[in-house]
């Protein structure tokens, strides 16, 4: 049964995160890649369901591999404008492709309390990433479903 | 919106074979419990065997849905052994409507398989996950 069975997975675009960063610190360096944590320190939600802003206190996780990729993991918290808390877990995966061009996409995971949020408790979502500059990162998350 | 939108290309098929799951009580996320990954197989543009030893750490919701966090070890023809980090969510423990997961793949530095993140479309029947895999572009 080596067949494809089902459709690429519908995505819809809900809303972006805007994350302002500080400079990496280097953790350790190994033959394998450099570990890093870079601070997060504030940025907004944007989008038709959630306005939020960033709160500061929150990092990412990186580990810049010596084959040429990053792997990232960021932890962090969003304040909505109404007062709800969010939970921000997202891990991805970053590298230059042979063209020059950037791949940056990740696998947010969130936890909201119930309520008007309580779609992203379980929903399944992609984030489309850029770093607009060192400082900034946007990062469009769609939500995925399948036929 | 800023970057473009994900496209998905057809990579692999893969069914997996589950054991009874484990309850864990409850935590302040939902009710715990962790269900055994005893096998299974990669076929299509990749080609493995998924190894014993892994499992899935779900969360359920208040509503009966299921949050997936599953690490298996998974060993890929012309790659060797790797680990699969799944994240994603289903309805509930007994629905067989289609579900989506994000699908990360550690332990391939160097190749490309580490280098993408993926999506997977697909669903369960009692003992068994088949999901087909799409790498997001």
């Amino acid at each position: 049964m080596s067949a494809q069975r089902w459709p690429a997975p519908a995505a819809d675009y809900r809303f972006t995160l805007k994350v302002d960063v500080e400079p990496a610190v280097v953790v350790d360096t190994t033959s394998r890649g450099t570990s890093l944590f870079i601070p997060i320190v504030g940025g907004t939600v944007t989008g038709e369901e959630i306005t939020a802003e960033i709160l500061p206190g929150g990092g990412d996780w990186a580990n810049d591999l010596s084959s040429g990729e990053f792997v990232v993991r960021a932890k962090y918290h969003l304040r909505t404008d109404d007062g709800a808390m969010i939970a921000v877990d997202n891990v991805g995966v970053w590298h230059e492709r042979a063209d020059g061009t950037p791949y940056f996409v990740t696998t947010p995971r969130f936890d909201a309390p119930a309520g008007r949020y309580d779609w992203m408790n379980r929903g399944v979502f992609v984030g489309m990433a850029i770093e607009r500059n060192p400082r900034h990162i946007e990062i469009d998350v769609y939500s995925l479903t399948g036929e | 919106m800023t970057a473009a939108p994900p496209a998905f290309e057809w990579l692999a098929h893969v069914r997996v074979d589950v054991g009874e799951p484990q309850d864990l009580g409850s935590d302040i996320s939902g009710g715990r419990r962790v269900v055994p990954i005893l096998g299974g197989t990669v076929t299509g543009g990749w080609t493995g065997r998924i190894l014993a030893g892994g499992a899935d750490w779900q969360t359920v919701l208040e509503d009966g849905s299921v949050r997936i966090d599953a690490r298996y070890p998974v060993h890929l023809d012309g790659v060797g052994p790797v680990l699969f980090r799944v994240r994603g969510a289903r309805p509930s423990n007994a629905a067989t409507d289609t579900f989506c997961t994000t699908l990360l793949v550690d332990g391939a530095v160097g190749t490309a398989l580490g280098r993408a993140a993926y999506a997977t479309v697909g669903s369960k029947v009692p003992g068994r996950i088949e999901y087909d895999v799409f790498e997001i572009r």
